[in-house]
């Protein structure tokens, strides 16, 4: 908690995020909080358990993109992190532009496109229990940014966002991807990916004999139509067979 | 609900006593009149979460039951964590404005085609809502529903921050309402078109949802349910490979008999109505591929859907949600 004073009364109040006005308790005078030359530092706080991000992974791996198989793959190590960027407000020719800019060089996957995960943001102050989750310090300075910025500040903060990072062992390779410990979107910059040759043949084979199978039918002998049926019961089992294997 | 609060007027600095909704004031020391505005022209509101924790989890235990899912999710799934929270959206009301002109092609009598000119003027009411943070992966972007019991944003309401720009979210927003106007038309060919977009109100709603994760062997699943309708709005689910493979049995086999009927449709019906009956079959054999390949996990909501466009193309779905006043 931030406790600020009333610049009439002296009253003190406390600061929550997003709030910039706020009716003194005492005195009634609306306060207006200018943000434009301090920074805040904020914190969005994990909503998701080392244990359930194992599970989410899972489900990710399980996705009808990867490779088959690779949900079961070997979790070597799980980390979580809280991980720095700043969020400028600026005003530009009348209008509000919002920048975000990282704080810390990283080649993490979803780290480089840089944006902020939706979540319940907290004022990160020493009353912020983080327990042994390791807080990455900003290796940029906000100074780097400030001069290049275009138009007025409205407002400047660090976000630390909540993330884990998972590595997998898959077919004797390792791999990793980063998990947002609040939504839970998973980023990745590669991973073994499931082929659809099979699923594709499977579908055009059904597609020919019922083709075929059809235009017999019709245009020879009715039994021409057993050749379509032949298709779809190919379809049937081999749709069910591909689905569970590859 | 009736919002009562002190602002200090500006011409004397007494207090003013302001209800929400209120557009003007006047001030009972020295009778000026004064206009209301939110913080920087942005009113914030909250909706009132109308469902309570048992109704959210029968919402997704029929959820579980529907569609293409794993046939054993219902009994399966487990419902691990349920929470809720505000997120934040943009809301933009506006009255739009358009004139279109132009012609379609339409068949006449004798078996030919003639141009049918029109010209359209269109004035209705839009609502255009835009989530006001990152999106995630919790599949929301745009509200299903407008209407709810306004209550004042307190500060223990779990709600996340919004994060990004109101003068960004004005001009998509105004873009979005402009496309709107322009399809209302129903015109094919357009020779000539204006829109003008007259702003109602712009304002920050942040709206009550019911976040749920759930444990289906061991993976972890999720889905969002509307805090004012009950309504399942988002989600993920595992997907069956039996309906894979009656998907794919089907749809190959129905497409590729349109495929083989086209010569026979030629001698009957003539060479339009064969090259129809083809197109027809590769379109279906396209989808029930796409889901086929794809469905093993089923995603509802604004989740990226790969049985869908491959995964490459994201739908923008609007909502317009007004009623006609004049054409």
């Amino acid at each position: 908690m931030v406790t600020m004073n009333c610049p009439k009364c002296g009253a003190p109040f406390e600061y929550e995020p997003g709030m910039r006005f706020k009716q003194c308790d005492y005195c009634g005078t609306m306060i207006y909080i200018d943000k434009s030359r301090v920074m805040f530092y904020y914190i969005i706080p994990f909503t998701i358990s080392s244990n359930q991000v194992v599970q989410l992974f899972r489900r990710w791996a399980s996705g009808p993109k990867m490779a088959k198989g690779l949900e079961n793959s070997k979790v070597k190590s799980i980390k979580a992190m809280y991980f720095p960027v700043y969020r400028f407000v600026r005003i530009v020719n009348g209008k509000e532009k919002v920048i975000v800019k990282p704080a810390k060089t990283s080649l993490l996957p979803g780290l480089t496109n840089l944006k902020i995960p939706p979540g319940d943001m907290k004022i990160f102050d020493s009353n912020f229990n983080t327990g042994n989750v390791e807080v990455i310090q900003p290796d940029l300075s906000m100074d780097t940014y400030l001069p290049q910025l275009q138009g007025e500040a409205k407002e400047q903060e660090i976000v630390y966002f909540p993330i884990y990072e998972v590595r997998y062992e898959f077919n004797g390779k390792e791999h990793s991807v980063v998990i947002d410990g609040s939504s839970g979107e998973v980023f990745t910059s590669y991973y073994p990916p499931r082929s659809s040759a099979p699923y594709l043949l499977l579908g055009i084979i059904v597609f020919i004999l019922a083709a075929i199978g059809s235009a017999l039918g019709t245009l020879v002998t009715p039994a021409g139509w057993v050749v379509t049926l032949l298709g779809f019961l190919v379809g049937l089992g081999g749709g069910y067979y591909i689905a569970k294997k590859y | 609900m009736k919002l009562t609060f002190g602002l200090n007027c500006p011409s004397c600095g007494g207090r003013v006593e302001i209800s929400e909704g209120d557009e003007f004031a006047i001030c009972p020391f020295c009778h000026t009149v004064s206009r209301v505005v939110g913080d920087d022209d942005v009113k914030v509101l909250a909706y009132k979460m109308k469902i309570d924790e048992k109704r959210a989890r029968d919402s997704a235990r029929r959820w579980f039951k529907k569609g293409l899912k794993a046939r054993d999710l219902h009994k399966v799934a487990k419902i691990t964590e349920i929470y809720h929270v505000y997120l934040p959206f943009w809301n933009y009301s506006a009255i739009g404005l358009g004139i279109i002109c132009g012609y379609n092609i339409e068949s006449d009598n004798n078996g030919g085609t003639k141009k049918v000119y029109k010209e359209q003027q269109i004035r209705k009411d839009y609502t255009w809502t835009n989530i006001a943070c990152d999106a995630g992966d919790i599949g929301i972007k745009h509200l299903r529903n407008l209407k709810g019991e306004v209550i004042p944003l307190t500060e223990d309401l779990p709600k996340y921050e919004a994060t990004t720009s109101k003068d960004d979210a004005k001009v998509e927003g105004d873009k979005v309402i402009r496309k709107w106007i322009m399809s209302e038309g129903r015109i094919s060919n357009i020779t000539f078109h204006k829109e003008f977009v007259l702003p109602k109100s712009f304002s920050l709603l942040y709206y009550p949802f019911w976040i749920i994760r759930y444990d289906y062997k061991g993976k972890m699943y999720f889905l969002t349910v509307d805090g004012v309708t009950g309504k399942v709005v988002s989600g993920r689910a595992p997907g069956d490979p039996l309906w894979q493979s009656m998907v794919i049995g089907t749809g190959a086999t129905i497409g590729g008999a349109l495929l083989g009927l086209a010569p026979i449709v030629s001698g009957f019906a003539g060479q339009r109505a064969a090259i129809l009956s083809m197109l027809v079959g590769v379109v279906i054999f396209g989808a029930s591929y796409y889901f086929f390949r794809y469905g093993s996990e089923i995603v509802e909501g604004d989740i990226p859907k790969p049985y869908i466009f491959g995964g490459k193309v994201k739908i923008q779905r609007g909502y317009s949600i007004g009623k006609e006043v004049l054409r």
